[in-house]
């Protein structure tokens, strides 16, 4: 039977690990937003340059303006209604 | 113009408006007259038959009805209105995180939304002593406002964005830290993490028991001591199980994130999803 023990640097060592480990778990939730990859997270999560192209449309939301505009500048109406989902939220 | 699908709800002109529209109009665009005549669902079609209505069929403006501008609330003067956008995520073969995304349409794109802070609630994020290092907690009806309304798997329901619950809230907690500060801006460091529950049909919750995710939040604010008004506000919330594939059925991560917007496109000033009376915190 082989037994090792662990020389004081290796104690401290492991114990800076496990304290890592603790900090790093937290909750159960990992720390995977930290600061340095916080601007590229949230590049990821919002829409990128080849997506969305439809919100580069000036949407009109107000009904009741829309209708006015259109007639005093005699011009149609586009009307894009979602089916259940808030698309720009409560329009 | 853009309207949600519950728009036809809306009382007077509204409702009227669309029944001239269709009998059935959600999901889809159409060309039509200022007047409720539908002229076709494709583009090129509607304009060629806009040219030949005459003109004053093409200006006719019928009342139909009152206009309930309730439906449309403003966001708060001087407050602080976030973009907010909603993405479910896949590890890839290195944990590294991707953009998830199917054939299904609603992953294409990230889901959508608007945050409200009122004057008063953006203020508070400041910490009374200016110092650096200087830390408090965020007031519980913002860190509940996020929780309940924002870190929801808006792309999993397209958008349609239902708050939790209350008791859906298990534990959230929000500080923010003065990282730096000068005569002239206060830079915020916004931390924080949640253990939220939803039982909602579809959501990966099982019949006997909820699903229960655990997110983190981390974002920097800019604050201008002059102006007295935030000029950057950047958050990420993430859960490693926030998003959930319901036809693939599985668990994903799911990222949140907010931005701060100037708010000045009609676009930009539609109000939050899940508005209500008691969005603020008092009920009606």
């Amino acid at each position: 039977m082989k037994i090792t023990t662990m020389n004081e640097p290796q104690h401290r060592k492991l114990a800076v690990l496990l304290l890592l480990a603790i900090a790093g778990s937290a909750d159960g939730a990992e720390q995977t937003v930290t600061p340095d990859r916080l601007a590229s997270l949230q590049r990821m999560i919002s829409p990128q340059p080849d997506e969305s192209r439809w919100a580069k449309v000036p949407w009109e939301t107000n009904l009741k303006q829309a209708r006015e505009r259109a007639s005093r500048e005699d011009k149609p109406l586009f009307l894009w209604r979602s089916g259940g989902g808030d698309v720009l939220g409560r329009t | 113009m853009v309207l949600n699908g519950d728009a036809g709800n809306q009382p007077g002109m509204v409702a009227t408006f669309f029944r001239r529209v269709a009998k059935h109009f959600a999901n889809q665009s159409a060309v039509v007259t200022p007047n409720g005549q539908l002229l076709s669902a494709d583009l090129d079609q509607g304009l060629e038959k806009w040219r030949l209505l005459p003109a004053q069929q093409r200006r006719k403006l019928d009342v139909l009805g009152e206009f309930d501008a309730s439906f449309l609330p403003s966001p708060p003067a001087r407050g602080l209105i976030a973009n907010v956008y909603s993405r479910g995520l896949r590890r890839d073969g290195n944990g590294e995180l991707q953009i998830y995304k199917t054939k299904v349409a609603r992953s294409l794109e990230a889901g959508r939304d608007h945050l409200w802070l009122s004057e008063s609630e953006a203020m508070s994020l400041v910490p009374d002593e200016l110092a650096v290092g200087s830390r408090k907690s965020v007031d519980s009806a913002i860190v509940d406002r996020i929780c309940r309304r924002y870190l929801i798997d808006l792309v999993r329901v397209g958008g349609n964005g239902r708050p939790r619950r209350p008791e859906n809230v298990l534990r959230a907690e929000m500080d923010v830290t003065i990282e730096a500060a000068t005569k002239s801006k206060i830079r915020l460091r916004i931390d924080g993490s949640a253990r939220l529950a939803t039982q909602d049909v579809g959501s990966g919750a099982s019949r006997d028991a909820p699903k229960i995710d655990d997110y983190q939040l981390l974002g920097t604010a800019t604050y201008d001591r002059s102006s007295k008004r935030f000029t950057s506000f950047n958050l990420v919330a993430f859960s490693e199980t926030g998003h959930y594939d319901e036809i693939e059925k599985r668990v994903l991560p799911l990222g949140v994130a907010f931005e701060l917007t100037p708010g000045e496109k009609p676009a930009g000033l539609v109000p939050p999803s899940s508005y209500s009376a008691d969005y603020f915190g008092t009920k009606p």
